[in-house]
């Protein structure tokens, strides 16, 4: 058995309590300096505010006040300009915004560029695109010497695609990391008609899952310029490409001539013969209604459901559908006719 | 036609001119549905000029001539009425109705006399004045009514054919009540959007307005259980309670037309936006909006309160 004398168990229990007592001190500290920090910044947030707002709609010219003195303060800042990012814009906002961040900010994330800090370099590259902060695309591109995360080139490519359209294509072109769909879809999204011009330019030349991406951006573009080219890829070799096309087509809500994807009606894939039954539903029933019910016959249940949504959704649909159930030899056609009818999906 | 009371007090259309009397109960009735429908009812009183100068006979041909006349340009819901002074003089009550259709109603009259459109214009050389007083207060007696559309007319006279005066004294609405909510979970958004409403101009409103931190807090709030009209302007995506949860359950509720939603996205999905219109939303924004836009629209929505 272990024998400690009284006296070095009351010295080891001071020692002990002597200790605790530091690291108390120590976090209370680190506390209250954490707390004074979030107030320097809450009460830059609560001082200016509303100077901001009035500055931001031309109430009253800049002031100095507004510029603010530390990394805390500069916090507090960074917030109400999200606000006004994310839920108030417009371009006068917008240029308020740009044109005090290269002035005042730029310095401040100059330095968070170079910290050694990861988080910290992410955090600069988010606000130089969220405060266009276009003076520091140079000191972006001498971050290409460092070796970058995944993450930090697909904010680089941001940055390039904002400020410098030459850089984001050669660099978006000569890629070594692998993005997914997902990520590609965010780069494309905000990307200008030139730069997306140029993409469909070399389209053969891209990966597979860029080529995806460049034909889903068209179709939430809506815009009928791409159509022709959209077209074009109903003939591709690609399932996918093909398939994404004719989405793409139906967001943007014409067909030119319907000769042309009248194959995708009898298509071996499934996929291409459901994307008709949609696509279809931007032609007047009188033209659509015989594909449709032909559709409507389709072997798989997702085409015929999809097909019998469609004619519910035209005005004399409802009675198309009934005649349908009325006619045909198809059970599973009328089925469907009769699913529709009840759920009322128009 | 115009609406007359019968003996046995029932409403009937006949075609006769109204008495004072029963004008005066249809009017009461008109004036009180003034705030709650939030439409004025105007006054326009007519007077013949220059009517001392026909005979007896002359005078009673055009008084009943031009009161037919009259009866056939009035819609259903107004009320036509003989005025004992000055000379060959009239009233219409034109219920929904403000200065503006008054004064056309007037100008449509000038037309007609000018082209010489009836019989009775092309025999005599007619010519009106009038008075308009604009009714948007239910504090309005029929007599004093009366009393100020004769003075008005008698000035108009007085000034020379087809001359309009105004009664001003009946137009000034009583200030009402506006809750405004506002449904936001960003402390300087909300600070924003309460800052934005607060500056914007009123004509006869007040508003009272109340922010939340989410839907939740806002249903366990009696803040929207009260009779005001009530502007409820929130987020899609509020924690405890979401804005279509809010929605629903505003929907619910007896008298739901007195909430007016702006609800406030950023997903930019057009199948969230139809289903939210579906559901009873009354204006979306997308984000991020123009401040301005947003305020315009408040503008708009508070313009068509009062019509």
């Amino acid at each position: 058995m272990i024998e400690i004398s009284i006296n070095v168990l009351i010295r080891g229990i001071i020692l002990l309590s002597v200790f605790l007592l530091f690291v108390c001190i120590y976090l209370s500290i680190r506390r209250g300096i954490e707390v004074a920090h979030l107030q320097k910044k809450n009460s830059y947030i609560k001082n200016n505010q509303t100077l901001w707002y009035r500055y931001f709609r031309d109430e009253i010219s800049f002031t100095r006040k507004l510029i603010p003195k530390d990394k805390f303060e500069i916090q507090g800042l960074e917030e109400i300009f999200l606000v006004y990012i994310k839920h108030l814009s417009n371009e006068s906002i917008q240029n308020k915004i740009k044109q005090f961040s290269n002035q005042h900010l730029k310095q401040y994330y100059q330095k968070k560029l170079k910290s050694r800090k990861w988080s910290s370099r992410m955090n600069a590259m988010y606000r130089i695109i969220d405060f266009y902060i276009d003076s520091l695309v140079n000191d972006c591109k001498a971050l290409k010497a460092r070796n970058l995360s995944a993450e930090e080139q697909f904010l680089l490519l941001k940055i390039y695609s904002s400020f410098d359209s030459k850089t984001f294509l050669k660099e978006f072109l000569s890629l070594t990391v692998a993005f997914s769909e997902f990520e590609y879809k965010k780069l494309l999204a905000g990307v200008s008609s030139e730069i997306l011009e140029e993409l469909l330019d070399c389209f053969d030349k891209l990966p597979l899952n860029v080529q995806c991406s460049i034909i889903d951006i068209l179709g939430i573009k809506r815009n009928s310029e791409y159509l022709s080219f959209l077209e074009s890829m109903l003939q591709h070799e690609n399932t996918e490409i093909r398939i994404r096309s004719l989405k793409a087509i139906y967001a943007i809500g014409i067909i030119s001539d319907l000769n042309q994807y009248m194959p995708f009606i009898d298509s071996s894939i499934w996929e291409e013969r459901l994307m008709m039954a949609k696509l279809l539903g931007v032609l007047p029933l009188s033209e659509a209604g015989l594909h449709l019910e032909k559709l409507l016959t389709d072997q798989s249940w997702w085409v015929r459901s999809q097909a019998a949504t469609t004619i519910g959704k035209y005005k004399d649909g409802e009675k198309l559908l009934k005649q349908v159930i009325l006619e045909t030899k198809d059970s599973f056609a009328a089925d469907m006719a009769n699913e529709v009818l009840k759920k009322r999906v128009y | 036609m115009n609406a007359s009371v019968v003996e046995n007090g029932s409403l009937e259309t006949n075609g006769l001119l109204l008495d004072l009397e029963n004008v005066k109960y249809l009017f009461n009735v008109l004036k009180a549905n003034v705030i709650r429908s939030r439409t004025t009812i105007t006054a326009i009183f007519i007077a013949i000029h220059d009517s001392v100068d026909f005979f007896d006979e002359e005078a009673d041909q055009i008084q009943a001539e031009v009161t037919k006349f009259l009866q056939s340009t009035i819609r259903q819901t107004d009320l036509l009425f003989p005025l004992e002074r000055p000379g060959l003089a009239w009233g219409v009550i034109l219920s929904q109705s403000g200065e503006r259709e008054a004064k056309a109603f007037f100008q449509r009259l000038h037309a007609q006399v000018k082209d010489k459109s009836t019989f009775l214009f092309q025999r005599f050389d007619l010519s009106f004045s009038a008075s308009i007083a604009e009714i948007g207060t239910s504090d309005v007696s029929f007599e004093a009514l009366l009393e100020s559309g004769y003075n008005e007319l008698i000035n108009g006279l007085q000034k020379g054919a087809w001359q309009i005066e105004y009664v001003p004294l009946f137009k000034e609405r009583k200030i009402e009540t506006i809750r405004v909510s506002i449904l936001e979970e960003n402390d300087i958004f909300r600070h924003v959007l309460q800052t934005s409403i607060e500056g914007l101009p009123l004509e006869g409103f007040q508003l009272e307005l109340r922010t939340f931190q989410d839907g939740y807090e806002f249903m366990e709030s009696d803040w929207y259980q009260s009779s005001h009209t009530h502007i409820v302007i929130m987020n899609d995506t509020l924690p405890r309670k979401n804005g279509l949860e809010v929605l629903h359950a505003l929907r619910l509720l007896p008298n739901n037309k007195r909430f007016t939603i702006f609800m406030m996205t950023k997903m930019n999905s057009e199948d969230n936006m139809i289903y939210a219109y579906e559901k009873g939303v009354d204006e979306y924004l997308n984000k991020p909006f123009n401040i301005r836009l947003f305020e315009a629209k408040m503008k708009r929505i508070f313009k068509r309160l009062w019509s």
